[in-house]
């Protein structure tokens, strides 16, 4: 399995939407191994939808995206996981009926290190026999990303980590994805909201804004230049 | 004068020679009763060949859908046709031509056909099974009816059609004689099936049982029932020791209800109805039918029926040897010949239309079924005015599980207990 | 009080049988989130292949066109019989699975309902083709001898046999799906499809997985509880499926356990009617037996309060459009004058067609209504049409009121039985709904349809529907001397028109706006400001009151009534065709009336081609178009002749 010129990630002129109708156009990005990217953006620009097209939930409209060298096919949407990607997504997509140690179980694909993806989230080993649903916020996110790495991805998406989270637990797993990555070589590409915290744990950063690439830059580039932050974000005027 | 039946003791599933005849009961379960063709010296006097200009005898009948598919009355009807005109000299002396319409079983499609054979000017129709017969159709059109089967209220009261056979009003009436005469019944206990045709046939029975001061209790099951549950409804009927148990089940409900008094150890007398008295059915059961009656079945096969088959196997296109009588194929046999005999003397004087050939059938007072056999008189119970015949033959099983004429093969019919 | 401990004892074969297929049809929905009303016909197919091969060694196959069966030489053995029947099994539920509910995963519930009537309609008809004789004893399997309760009282011990492999049945399932990976992984597609996506695991192939085995305990059923009753086409199709989908709703499609629990009990409770009837006095002659599951049914919506467990499901519901027709009333009027000219101009058959269509048409209508614009699925709309026959009977026979005012007055009757139909449905909806109607049709149809009192006795010499007449003006269909009198059309006709120009206004109106809103999202029409609750009923309430109008046409035009025009398989039929012409909009009313069965299209294909054809293989036909109109086009003929003209620059189409 080649990776095409290095890059776990690769989308090229992207157009993604619902119903044939796009609301993200022409999207170039790319994420490379051990790299942490965050994805960045004010509501409705197409984040979320992005992140859907690339793991095949969502069929593409134009552009292609390729993930660790192959296209993804949409209608075999679980084969691309099976290659590597995981993707937390936006509502954490956890199966509230069954326990956590099951949800553990289903993201383990034989030869992985469920242990390994355990040690990072040392909180959860008490609530294992415990009902998803019965779980708080913050532990339900937790085991969201527990089960993704316990499939030991290559590539990992994380659609909006930090929605309803306490500050301080945020705070904890933020850094958590940037460890992870350095760890293991695994990509990740992150939706966040809490921007400056984003651009702490990146290398590099996108923002999107009405379905199209604002500003793509270094994320130690964009601290310095919170200007060209706001005026991506707020529009022109704003200032 | 030899007395023997024969009729449609068999419902023959895939016979030998391929052609089956499907007869799932389905939401709609008719009670047929076969017709009795007692065999007398021979079949009648041969007459002279037609002569005249054919009269279009349209034919309804349900085929093809499900629960109603009765494609060998069509086949009795076109052979007998066939016979009258070599034998009978067709009807008053015109050839017999058949025009078949198939009806699937719906009121639309009822009167689809009915409307057809009016456009094709037709003389006179004769109706194998058609439940839904529109007879406004025909008589507004002036095309008198013979039908073979009466099936809804309303075909019994029917003024210019009439009916060979009375279906439930014969077979239910002269069940309750023989359990009042020949049993000396008290009371019975009644088995039954709660679907729509199954309830209008009980009605039918429990107000003949009403009108011969017996006594019964009404134990009624499914269509679905297991063998342990037809146990449990014959157990249920017999609780207080009736004189006799009749069973009202047709199709799948005859093998279980004759089981089950098998199962039961009971050896009260048990009548049913004559789908039950039918291969399939004595296959299944074996010895434990023994000591059945069937209102409507007989056991015999007689000389008419080897004339019957003769042009039966015209018509389906086989050998003599491998013609098919069974199912009602005799019913429409006996019903179209009938019809050609009582209009022979037509052909000495008078007009022969289909309305003069019905009303020589209709009104023939004293004459016998085709073949010498019942004799019929079309409105004789003036509240039914359109049934020609009541009297049906009964058959029993014998030890072996062999099914023989009940009494010698003689007729009953039960018209002191109309309700 | 052995009396009814023995009868329990004796009901638990067909508990057995109802408990064992509403697990099948639990796994079903577990793992696709289908509701199969087809089930029971897999089961009868499998049970009718079984018996070809051990009565006469033919293994018969189910393609109109191919060879009708291989023949094996003479019975087979026991174990090659059941293997290649269990085969058969799998390989139906496969195949049915792949080409029909795997296209339908993403459709709104309606279709999947309507396609799983197509394969119910199609298979049944297939059984009637290839089996001459349908009723059949096979021979018996598991041991039957009596076994020995008390005295005198014995049990044959096959249903105990049947009711411990479903009990085994129930363990296997349950431990299956709470320890194998392959019950977890499905229980977690149930619950969140994407979520299953991205963990690498296929909803599809769980799917079909799920199928492949519910398919193969219909089989099993099939063959194991055949030789217990005697088999007959509607064995499991109809009369099983009913209590079974009971059972299933009692254990909310979602427990094993409690499935089988429920259907054993059905049964058993079902057996002691047997002895109940006899015992209590005031206990209904007719229906009780059927009627008993279908209390069971409501029983369990409404106490339990349950609804089915919703599918996690990525589903981009489209609902069929409901566009404002854009008819001018030169349009319409020309369209009656045509019709009208029609009745006068073509021949008897031709008219008797038209007829059939008309009348069709106004019950479509009377579905665009409540299922088209209000989004809710009713099995048994022929049974308002059923109750509006038989009141016009009493209404215009009995009481001789006269022509216009008896028909109203009996689609009021409808009117009031639609708002009855409508408060479960306040509680209840999709799926639920659907068998919530379709046990009351069966329920109506036995405690009322088939009941003599109602539909007339021999004795009684029937129900009779005196003709309509209007200012003197005789306007029956047949008259002394007179065929089919134009005037007869006319009225319906007209009677049509009327309709047509109603629904059309209500789709305008306010009202039809918040009915539509309702069908898209009841919370958000709450949200918004809507009584949904009125809304509901409103729309029961109309669309029972058209469907009355048609059902007392259907009696005028008989001038009698039967069970089979206003039974379970006439309510299937009207709703298959409804859909296929469109089931949201007027003129796909209109196009569901034109091909209907003996309707002018049928009725003109028939005058090209040749009449005598078997109702049978229509029937079939019938089922396969159902089927392939819900996969290819859920907005009907009409949707389709519709997409053809629109200029369509914005509008995409999902893959």
């Amino acid at each position: 399995m080649t990776d095409h010129g290095g890059a776990l990630l690769k989308v090229s002129g992207l157009d993604a939407g619902y119903l044939g109708v796009p609301v993200v156009r022409g999207l170039d990005l790319t994420v490379g191994p051990g790299e942490v990217v965050a994805l960045l953006g004010p509501n409705g620009a197409g984040k979320t939808t992005t992140l859907l097209t690339i793991s095949g939930l969502l069929p593409a409209i134009a552009g292609s995206v390729k993930v660790l060298g192959e296209p993804v096919n949409p209608r075999r949407a679980h084969r691309v996981a099976r290659r590597g990607l995981a993707h937390v997504l936006e509502r954490r997509g956890l199966f509230y009926g069954l326990t956590a140690r099951e949800n553990l179980r289903l993201g383990h694909r034989g030869g992985a290190d469920l242990a390994r993806a355990l040690d990072y989230f040392p909180a959860l080993v008490p609530l294992l026999d415990r009902q998803a649903g019965l779980l708080s916020g913050g532990e339900q996110q937790m085991l969201a990303l527990a089960r993704a790495l316990a499939g030991a991805p290559r590539l990992l998406l994380v659609d909006e980590l930090s929605l309803g989270l306490a500050p301080i637990i945020v705070e904890t797993l933020l850094p958590l994805m940037r460890t992870i990555a350095h760890d293991t070589g695994t990509g990740v590409l992150l939706v966040e909201q809490h921007v400056h915290q984003a651009l702490e744990i990146s290398d590099r950063a996108y923002v999107l804004v009405h379905g199209e690439v604002a500003v793509a830059a270094a994320s130690d580039e964009l601290v310095r230049r919170r200007d060209m932050l706001e005026v991506s974000y707020l529009g022109e005027n704003a200032l | 004068m030899e007395i023997g039946g024969s009729g449609m003791a068999r419902h023959s599933g895939r016979t030998s020679s391929g052609r089956g005849r499907a007869r799932s009961v389905g939401a709609l379960a008719v009670a047929t009763v076969c017709l009795a063709s007692v065999v007398a010296a021979g079949p009648s006097a041969a007459a002279p060949k037609p002569t005249g200009p054919p009269l279009r005898i349209g034919i309804i009948n349900s085929e093809g859908a499900p629960g109603l598919d009765f494609p060998e009355l069509t086949e009795g009807f076109e052979a007998a046709g066939l016979y009258a005109n070599d034998k009978l000299g067709g009807f008053g002396g015109r050839t017999v031509e058949t025009v078949p319409c198939v009806a699937g079983g719906t009121p639309e499609s009822s009167q689809q056909c009915a409307q057809q054979l009016v456009d094709d000017g037709v003389d006179l129709v004769m109706v194998g099974i058609d439940v839904f017969t529109d007879f406004t159709t025909l008589e507004a059109a002036g095309i008198p009816v013979v039908g073979t089967i009466p099936v809804l209220p309303g075909d019994y009261q029917q003024q210019h059609a009439v009916f060979t056979t009375g279906g439930n009003l014969s077979i239910m009436p002269a069940i309750v004689r023989i359990a009042k005469e020949d049993l000396g019944a008290k009371s019975v206990g009644l088995v039954s099936t709660d679907n729509a045709a199954g309830n209008v046939g009980l009605k039918l029975m429990t107000d003949s049982l009403d009108k011969a001061g017996i006594e019964y209790t009404v134990v009624k099951g499914g269509d679905d029932e297991t063998d342990a549950g037809y146990q449990g409804l014959v157990r249920t009927a017999t609780a207080d020791g009736p004189d006799a148990l009749i069973s009202l089940y047709t199709g799948a409900g005859c093998t279980g209800t004759i089981r089950a008094r098998a199962s039961l150890g009971l050896d009260i007398p048990a009548i049913a109805i004559a789908t039950c008295g039918t291969e399939e059915v004595l296959d299944a059961t074996g010895d434990d039918a023994a000591g059945w009656i069937f209102g409507g079945a007989s056991g015999e096969e007689t000389g008419l029926v080897r004339v019957a088959k003769k042009y039966l196997a015209k018509v389906q296109g086989v050998s003599r040897k491998k013609a098919d009588a069974g199912g009602l194929a005799l019913v429409g046999f006996v019903a179209l010949a009938s019809v050609a005999e009582a209009s022979q003397d037509l052909a000495a004087g008078g007009e022969v239309t289909g309305t003069s050939v019905f009303d020589a059938f209709a009104t023939a007072k004293g004459r016998r079924l085709w073949g010498g056999g019942q004799p019929y008189e079309c409105g004789q119970v003036a509240e039914y005015p359109a049934v020609c015949a009541f009297a049906i033959p009964f058959a029993v099983v014998g030890p072996g599980g062999k099914l023989k004429p009940y009494e010698g093969g003689k007729l009953v019919d039960g018209i002191p207990y109309l309700p | 009080m052995t009396d009814y401990a023995f009868y329990l004892l004796l009901g638990s074969g067909a508990g057995a049988v109802i408990a064992m297929l509403g697990m099948g049809l639990v796994l079903t929905y577990r793992g696709s989130g289908v509701v199969n009303f087809a089930y029971g016909a897999i089961a009868t197919w499998v049970a009718y292949v079984f018996y070809g091969l051990r009565a006469d060694g033919d293994y018969v196959l189910p393609f109109p066109g191919l060879p009708e069966r291989i023949d094996g030489g003479d019975e087979m053995a026991f174990v090659p019989a059941i293997a290649i029947s269990l085969a058969t099994a799998a390989a139906l539920g496969l195949l049915v699975y792949a080409f029909v509910f795997r296209p339908l995963r993403l459709a709104p519930a309606l279709a999947k309902v309507v396609a799983s009537v197509g394969v119910l309609v199609a298979v049944l008809a297939m059984v009637q083709l290839r089996f001459e004789s349908t009723i059949l004893s096979p021979a018996k399997i598991l041991p039957s001898e009596p076994v020995t309760i008390a005295r005198d009282l014995t049990v044959p011990r096959d249903g105990f046999w049947l009711a411990g492999i479903a009990i085994t049945l129930a363990i296997a399932l349950w431990a299956v799906y709470r320890f194998t990976r392959f019950g977890l992984a499905t229980r977690a597609a149930a619950e969140d499809e994407r979520g299953a996506i991205t963990l690498g695991l296929s909803p599809d192939a769980l799917a079909a997985l799920n199928w492949t085995a519910a398919a193969v305990v219909a089989g099993a059923v099939g063959i194991l509880a055949s030789p217990l009753t005697q088999l007959s086409p509607l064995l499991f199709t109809a009369l099983y499926l009913v209590p079974a989908l009971g059972a299933a709703l009692i254990g909310r499609f979602t427990s094993f356990g409690v499935t089988c629990a429920a259907g054993l009990a059905i049964g058993m409770v079902q057996s002691t009617f047997v002895q109940l009837q006899v015992d209590v006095s005031w206990w209904p002659e007719i229906g009780a037996r059927e009627g008993l599951p279908f209390l069971a049914i409501v029983g369990a919506l409404v106490l339990l309060g349950s609804r089915l467990p919703t599918r996690g499901s990525i589903e981009i519901a489209r609902l069929p459009r409901a566009p404002i027709a854009r008819a001018r009333a030169a349009e319409l009027g020309l369209g009656y004058a045509a019709t009208v000219a029609a009745f006068f101009i073509l021949p008897g058959g031709w008219r008797i067609a038209l007829l059939t269509s008309l009348i069709a048409a106004v019950l479509a209508l009377s579905l665009v209504v409540l299922t088209g614009f209000l989004g809710q699925i009713s099995l048994a709309q022929m049974a308002f049409a059923g109750i509006a026959g038989f009141a016009l009977a009493r209404f215009a026979d009995d009481m001789r009121i006269p022509f216009p005012i008896a028909p109203l007055l009996a689609a009021l009757v409808a009117t009031a039985f639609g708002l009855l139909v409508g408060l479960p449905a306040l509680r209840v909806r999709g799926i639920n709904l659907a068998i919530v109607t379709l046990a009351g049709g069966v329920a109506i149809q036995e405690f009322v349809f088939k009941n003599p009192d109602y539909t007339g006795s021999i004795a009684g010499g029937g129900v009779r529907i005196p003709k309509p007449e209007l200012f003197g003006i005789d306007l029956g269909l047949t008259v002394k001397g007179a065929l089919f009198r134009p005037a007869f059309g006319v009225m319906v006709t007209t009677v049509l028109l009327v309709l047509v120009v109603a629904v059309m206004n209500l789709r305008r109106a306010t009202l039809g706006r918040r009915m539509l809103a309702v069908r898209a999202n009841e919370r958000a029409a709450a949200a918004a400001g809507i009584d949904v609750a009125r809304t509901k009923l409103v729309a029961f309430a109309l669309s029972a009151f058209v469907a009355g109008v048609g059902g007392t046409l259907i009696g005028y035009r008989f001038g009698t009534i039967s069970d089979a025009s206003y039974g379970l398989f006439a309510s299937l039929t009207v709703l298959a065709f409804a859909y296929i012409g469109g089931i949201a909009s007027v003129g796909g009313a209109l196009i569901a009336g034109a091909v209907t069965s003996g309707g002018i299209f049928f009725f003109a294909t028939q005058e090209i081609v040749g009449r005598g054809s078997s109702a049978n293989l229509e029937l079939f036909i019938g089922g396969v178009a159902l089927v392939a109109m819900a996969v290819l086009n859920p907005e009907g003929i009409a949707g389709a002749l519709r997409q053809s003209r629109a200029s369509r620059f914005l509008e995409g189409r999902p893959r």
